[in-house]
Parts: structure tokens; C-alpha cells; sequence
């Protein structure tokens, strides 16, 4: 296993998150949230389903209620936080409330990444190989997936 | 403060235009995924919940090792809360009447 020397993300002590990236990193989170935040608006894809989850496991007519109450607000939600991350991907610090976009929006981009790369078990390894068309993919997955888990090391009490 | 267990059940309400049903409580539940971090779900459960990280990591342990537990529950209107909260998170949620 490599060793780890350096984590993306600080707490300050004043609530604030200091965030350690490199240009070509912000750039790459700026980029996936707005894909992102631009495909939720058309929202054909079936692979944006892991973003919407059913409501009621046994009961599709309440689910359908469920969808039709909340979908939007959902959608809404997920959107706001994209566009947050988006806006604040170059910041060298963050309050609580960019804190928490950050958080669910990477999250998200990460479910419908790895929805579209096939991830289907638990020990599934991330897959960095030269010539994969797949490459860019696999690499902005383990690079959020590193940047996620630094931030809620930085986060939790 | 007390890590918040179970919410109290309450004598539930139906809205007007709702079928009569029982007052057994409604259940929340996590289902596995293969793509939330473990830590990520630890997370969630201890902000949206209140919940001790020992709690947490226990039920996030049962997530994954049992594909599923019980997060909360309580009554129609409090899971759908709760529902809607753990999907805002990306969590695979669902709520159901308890048997």
C-alpha cells in the first residue's frame, strides 16, 4: 500500500476548509460539475437514475406520489450544489455551507461516473491503464474518490 | 447530548385525500452500493442523524456486510423526510411500513 503524505484538505480551526489542489485539478472539478449540472437539465440518460433514487421499496404507486413531490426539489438540490462546486473550485478556502456542495456534488459526480464505468462490486478495484478509452474517466474516479475521503477526514468531529 | 436512537413514534396523522392505514411505523433504509465510500456513508449517517460515529460505523457495517439496515424511523411524514435527505446525499434510501 503507498503511503499517503499529504491530504488535499485542512481544517482551519475556524470552521473554514483550507483546499490544496493544483490548477489542473480545480480545472478538472470545474469541468465535472458543469457536465454535470448541463445533464441534469436534460436528463434522458439512464445512468443519471443513481441520482433518483425510489422512494418506497415495495410500493410503486406511493413511489410514483414520491417521485412527483420531491423529484424536482431533488434535481433542484443536486443542481445548487454543482453549481457551487463549480463557482468555488478555484478557492482556497471554504465555509461550511460551499463545505457541504462540495461533499454532495462530488459524491455525485462519483455515482454517475462509476454507474457509467461498470462498477458493480465493493472490492472493485480503480483501473489505471494506458490505452483504456476509458482512461480519463478512471482517473477523474479516483481522484474524486481521494479528494471526497480528504474532505470528510477534514469534516468529521 | 444523547446520540438521537430511534424517533418516538407518533400517533400519525393521514393526510385527507390517503387510504386509512395502520399506525405501524414507517422504517428508512440504506441499501448497499458499490460506489459510496464507507466513510462517506459513516459521515452522512452521524450529520443527517445525530448519531455517534461508533453508531454510525455500526450501521454503515451492516450496510455492507448485510446489504442493508435500518436508519431511522418514525412516522410517514418523518421517513419521507429522511428519504429525501439520504437521496440529497446520494444514498440508496427507500422507506417501507414496518411489519
Amino acid at each position: 500500500m503507498a503511503m499517503r503524505f499529504r491530504r488535499s484538505v485542512k481544517a482551519c480551526g475556524d470552521g473554514m476548509l483550507e483546499i490544496r489542489l493544483g490548477g489542473a485539478e480545480r480545472a478538472l472539478l470545474n469541468q465535472v460539475a458543469d457536465d454535470l449540472a448541463d445533464e441534469l437539465d436534460q436528463p434522458d440518460d439512464p445512468t443519471l437514475q443513481r441520482l433518483f433514487p425510489p422512494g418506497y421499496s415495495d410500493d410503486a404507486v406511493r413511489d410514483a406520489g414520491y417521485q412527483m413531490m420531491m423529484g424536482d426539489e431533488l434535481r433542484q438540490r443536486h443542481l445548487a450544489a454543482l453549481r457551487s462546486l463549480a463557482e468555488t473550485s478555484g478557492n482556497d478556502r471554504l465555509d461550511p455551507a460551499q463545505a457541504e456542495s462540495w461533499l454532495r456534488s462530488i459524491n455525485a459526480v462519483r455515482l454517475v461516473l462509476g454507474t457509467r464505468l461498470g462498477i458493480s462490486d465493493d472490492d472493485q478495484t480503480v483501473r489505471i491503464r494506458r490505452g483504456d478509452p476509458d482512461l480519463g474517466s478512471w482517473v477523474a474516479y479516483d481522484f474524486l474518490s481521494r479528494l471526497l475521503d480528504d474532505l470528510i477526514a477534514a469534516m468529521s468531529l | 447530548m444523547t446520540p438521537v436512537e430511534t424517533a418516538p413514534v407518533e400517533t400519525w396523522s393521514p393526510r385527507g385525500d390517503e387510504d386509512v392505514e395502520t399506525d405501524a411505523p414507517w422504517i428508512v433504509l440504506v441499501w448497499n452500493d458499490p460506489i459510496n465510500l464507507m466513510s462517506y456513508v459513516t459521515f452522512v449517517f452521524q450529520k443527517l442523524f445525530g448519531y455517534s460515529r461508533a453508531k454510525a460505523e455500526k450501521l454503515m457495517m451492516d450496510v455492507h456486510t448485510l446489504g442493508r439496515a435500518v436508519v431511522s424511523s418514525g412516522s410517514r411524514d418523518q421517513a419521507e423526510r429522511d428519504v429525501f435527505r439520504l437521496h440529497e446525499h446520494g444514498l440508496w434510501a427507500t422507506m417501507q411500513q414496518d411489519d
